[in-house]
């Protein structure tokens, strides 16, 4: 007994020593020391995860059971289906539009398959990610889990990762029914595209194809947790309508950092107050923005690994910062 | 450690809810209870009297405005006193689209429970609760009474020293009252404690060990029950048809006379069982039917009236 | 610790993570920007335009990867119209003008509508006006289509295609010398074709600069000792133009005029023999003989408007009215700007 106190009590000394290292780190990416910003800043992240993980030990199989259960739930839902068929039919779709050039055909296959995608995963993860624990709570079927040794944090997590799973696999099922669609097409377009010397090939913009797919996974994540995370505070509708707004918000994001770092007088003078402004915003919008390649899409470049990984990163960085907000917020939430 | 211990206890547990902005309104005020371990606690009182909040307080689903408790030991709402716990919510509510033993094998799971020994829990429990023949339903096709058999279940699955109950028997056939009331009362003679809130007093009143009554926010009288109940020690007579001439027979030997009801009992009071008895032979011997013979114990749902009315009072 | 305190204590942690998430932030940011997959429309570009234009750049943008499907569409649109023929008939383009208009705004690093619309102007609909001898027409419409290509350029800074684009309808077809050389040069900092340089040489042959031409044939040659069209121009330019050109800077007026005339009088009609006798004139200060020689330039060769704008600008220059059939009178070209993101200074020798 004694001896458990005492490993507990070493434990949360770490956890607050890892968490005073973090806050110097982060203060050394403030002052960006040696142009270290990433390096410190990550480090600090890292730390403070671990911190958190100490302090809270998380019980990772009631996270598991939650998420799971929450998978084979949103299965059912009906508006997944009827979303996954639809999705299906526009991918299909994609390929019957035929323009004069087959520059402008293979563009139109990307975007509107990629769209579809994208438009598909957004709906589903707007509206799962908004009704799981609004649900749950209506129902009431929030009390018997709580009042089980689940705690709320895992809860939230659970729900999370289980929604984040569901939108993957949805994602999966149309991400496969594109990428065959883009096999059957492509390689003819491709071909008149080189016979008429532009520099491309097909493997490059099939890699360019899953790429992109993978980073719509990711946006997802980013979209799911801030519905999640709305959700645990206001109502499903207002959380669904706030994600939808913030996604179309975060594509902007870019402009606001224009607008905040915009200098030259001779062009336009901007009021301070609408740049401190745009700053705010810029740093508080989550960069939606980020996972779009279709620059790179259209021109047929090579999309860089690094970039992929970095994009990827942040979007679960940022997701899990969402939810540790979620987390904080449905602890303090009443039933 | 040999002295009983003390399951849950509290100290002027308030709960105010807020009401629109500026609204209050008292869920439950300045609630001091102890519930000993291995006894049945019956938490009774009218509608919106405050059990369901007193209950969520002590599950920590609801956070005190003021007050504090201890369950098993444990601050409320702490994780740690939840793996010990059984909850069966009133109106319970579950995943719709899951049958009863994937549903307790969900929960079973959050308990950490798996394998061999769960499934074997659960086949236990729906035989328990009588379910066993209808475990394939799916939720959304169950009864009112079959959802709250197949809450008991999930609410025992870990065997727990504490199990909370917000009106166990509402919807419930009477078989299955009665089967309810076994359960409970197993769990008592296994040293489990059990926490019930009802207002099915009939029920409450042969079941529990102790009882306190709430109403409108405000804990009005708790108790043992024995204490609760038996204002006087006294011993009654209820007798149909008592004629006037019967009563002045009896007139030096009864304490008191309630007169008869819409139903014609009269119930006649006297100071011992010998009395009783006497009072009970004469009343016979002149063409009256004695109903009973007994303790002049109150009714649980008279003590209710008495305290409820008499806050109606002030 | 109360909850109250819990709770300040993990927002605090919460903020703590997002200020040190902030420097990864920046990274994909920066470099989004720095490898081009993010090509925000400088605020410089969103000053300058119409209100109606901003709510399409930012609704374009807003879409983010949406917008991609929508200007799909309109394009499909526009080539039903192209193919119903709405789209060439004259003065009936208001509906494809608008269609075409919004797919650029929607998407404009989508490079196929500007080049599109740049090359149905200056070519499709200016054609048609020529065909109908409405040239003040054909000069709006060639006008019309630069303008496409150089705004298009502004967003795509960092691409060669729309310079080229531009370089040549002002070589082609505004026949504009000096413009043409510069955007030709402007893709010289981009992997360009190997004739590049050669179309600057053609540029400045024509204009005439017969130096500049020369170096940029010399250059050709240093490039590619094979290249026998840069040879066969220096060897030509050597021959008859170059003596010319020698003798004008040094002052010797009339010897180059003679020496210019040798050739004219073999092909009385060659274009770069009247511009190059033009400038002699202008040159000498006889500005007079400089506007006939333009002028007889403008009206025996097919449309010159090179040698057009030159009779406009003398005329000015002179005090008389320029000549009733000089109808082709550009409001000046499209300035090239330098948007945020594009490279350094542009290369104004061969080589450099
Ligand atoms: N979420 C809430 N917000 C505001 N007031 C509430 C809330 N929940 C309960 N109340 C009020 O608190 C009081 C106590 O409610 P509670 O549900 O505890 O009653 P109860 O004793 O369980 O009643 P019942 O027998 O009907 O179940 C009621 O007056 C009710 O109106
Ligand atoms: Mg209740």
């Amino acid at each position: 007994m004694d001896k458990k106190r005492g490993a507990g009590v070493a434990a949360r000394s770490l956890a607050i020593m890892l968490l005073l290292v973090a806050i110097g780190l982060v203060a050394l990416a403030v002052l960006n020391l040696q142009g270290l910003r990433l390096l410190f800043g990550s480090l600090a992240l890292l730390l403070v995860g671990i911190a958190a993980a100490i302090l809270l030990q998380p019980n990772f199989r009631a996270i598991y059971r939650v998420a799971s259960a929450t998978f084979f739930e949103a299965r059912r839902r009906r508006f997944m289906n009827v979303i996954l068929i639809f999705a299906v039919i526009l991918v299909g779709l994609s390929s019957f539009f035929a323009t004069l050039s087959p520059s402008a055909e293979l563009n139109m296959l990307l975007d509107i398959g990629l769209g579809s995608i994208r438009l598909c995963g957004m709906l589903i993860a707007v509206f799962l990610g908004a009704r799981l624990i609004a649900d749950e709570v209506d129902k009431k079927t929030v009390d018997v889990i709580l009042a089980k040794p689940v705690r709320r944090a895992e809860f939230v997590i659970g729900k999370f990762l289980g929604a984040w799973i569901t939108v993957t696999c949805f994602l999966l099922v149309m991400g496969v029914a594109f990428f065959i669609v883009y096999q059957i097409k492509a390689p003819q377009l491709v071909a008149k595209m080189q016979a008429v010397g532009m520099a491309l090939s097909l493997e490059e913009t099939s890699a360019n194809v899953l790429k992109a797919t993978l980073l719509i996974l990711f946006e997802m994540m980013v979209l799911t947790s801030i519905a999640i995370t709305v959700s645990t505070f206001a109502s499903w509708i207002f959380s669904a309508v706030f994600a939808f707004t913030t996604y179309f918000a975060g594509q902007l994001s870019s402009y606001f950092h224009h607008i905040a770092t915009f200098n030259d007088k001779s062009v336009a003078i901007i009021n301070p107050s609408i740049k401190m402004f745009s700053w705010v915003i810029y740093r508080l919008l989550p960069h939606f923005e980020f996972f779009d390649i279709r620059e790179k899409l259209l021109t047929h470049d090579p999309v860089y690994w690094e970039m992929i990984g970095m994009t990827a990163g942040h979007g679960v960085l940022y997701s899990l910062v969402l939810v540790a907000l979620a987390c904080v917020f449905f602890s303090y939430r009443e039933f | 450690m040999g002295e009983i211990g003390i399951a849950i206890r509290t100290e002027g547990l308030t709960k105010v809810y807020r009401i629109g902005i500026r609204g209050t309104h008292v869920g439950i005020g300045d609630l001091t209870v102890e519930v000993p371990e291995g006894e049945i606690y019956g938490l009774v009182g009218p509608n919106g009297a405050g059990k369901t909040t007193t209950l969520k307080l002590l599950l920590g689903l609801l956070f005190p405005t003021s007050g504090s408790g201890e369950v098993l030991g444990l601050p409320l709402g702490s994780p740690d006193y939840k793996a010990r716990i059984g909850y069966v919510p009133d109106g319970p509510y579950f995943y719709d689209h899951l049958n009863a033993p994937e549903l307790l094998r969900f929960y079973g799971a959050l308990f950490g429970l798996t394998g061999k020994v769960l499934e074997q829990r659960i086949a236990e429990l729906l035989e328990l609760v009588g379910m066993a023949d209808r475990a394939h339903f799916r939720v959304h096709e169950y009864s009112k009474g079959m959802r709250q058999r197949v809450a008991v279940a999930q609410a025992l699955l870990n065997d727990p020293d504490l199990i909370f109950l917000d009106e166990p028997t509402a919807g419930l056939d009477p078989m299955g009252a009665i089967q309810m009331r076994n359960i409970v009362l197993d769990l008592r003679q296994r040293g489990k404690t059990v926490f019930l809130c009802s207002h099915l007093l009939k029920d409450m009143e042969p079941m529990c060990d102790r009882v306190a009554i709430v109403s409108r926010g405000a804990l009005k009288l708790t108790g043992p029950i024995d204490e609760v109940l038996q204002a006087g020690a006294g011993y009654r007579v209820r007798a149909t048809g008592v004629s006037p001439e019967t009563r002045r027979k009896i007139e030096a030997v009864v304490t008191g006379i309630v007169e008869p009801d819409a139903d014609g009992v009269a119930v006649l009071k006297a100071a011992d069982q010998k009395r009783a008895l006497e009072v009970a032979n004469t009343a016979a011997g002149d063409g009256a039917q004695v109903l009973e013979v007994g303790p002049d114990r109150r009714t649980l749902e008279e003590v209710f009236i008495d305290v409820v009315e008499g806050q109606a009072g002030d | 610790m109360g909850r109250r305190e819990r709770l300040f204590l993990g927002i605090f942690l919460i903020f703590l993570a997002w200020i040190a998430l902030q420097p990864m932030d920046d990274w994909v940011a920066q470099h989004r920007i720095i490898y081009g997959y993010n090509r925000p429309t400088p605020i410089t570009k969103i000053v300058e335009f119409r209100p109606t234009a901003v709510t399409g750049i930012l609704a374009g943008a807003m879409l983010g990867s949406f917008r991609g499907v929508a200007a799909n569409f309109l394009w499909l649109k526009m080539q039903r119209l192209w193919n119903e023929g709405q789209a060439s008939a004259l003065g009936r383009t208001g509906e494809a003008e608008d269609v075409m208009r919004t797919v650029t705004l929607l998407d404009p690093h989508w490079l196929e509508p500007w080049t599109f619309a740049g090359w149905h102007y200056s070519y499709n609909l200016s054609y048609e006006a020529e065909a109908a001898h409405n040239y003040a027409r054909q000069g709006e419409f060639i006008q019309r289509g630069l303008n496409y290509l150089v705004e298009g350029v502004s967003y795509n800074p960092g691409t060669y295609d729309l310079y080229f684009e531009v370089a040549w309808t002002y070589f082609d077809k505004m026949k504009e010398y000096d413009e043409a050389a510069k955007w030709a040069r402007a893709t010289l900092t981009f992997s360009h074709p190997e004739f590049i340089p050669r179309q600057i040489g053609h540029a400045y042959e024509r204009k005439p600069d017969i130096p500049q031409a020369l170096d940029w044939y010399d250059y050709c040659m240093k490039q590619n000792p094979a290249d026998n069209t840069a040879k066969g121009a220096i060897l030509t330019i050597r021959e008859r133009y170059l003596p010319a050109w020698r003798l004008m800077e040094q002052g010797k007026y009339d010897e180059a005029l003679k020496s210019t005339q040798y050739y004219l009088n073999v092909d009385p009609k060659g274009r770069i023999g009247l511009h190059l006798k033009a400038t002699i004139y202008e040159r000498k200060g006889d500005l007079q003989k400089a506007l006939e020689t333009w002028r007889y330039a403008a009206t025996s060769l097919s449309i010159n408007w090179y040698a057009e704008r030159q009779v406009a600008r003398l005329s000015a220059k002179l005090g008389v009215p320029a000549p009733a059939d000089i109808v082709f009178l550009p409001s000046g070209p499209p300035s090239l700007r330098r948007p945020t993101g594009a490279g350094g200074a542009l290369p104004t020798r061969p080589g450099q």
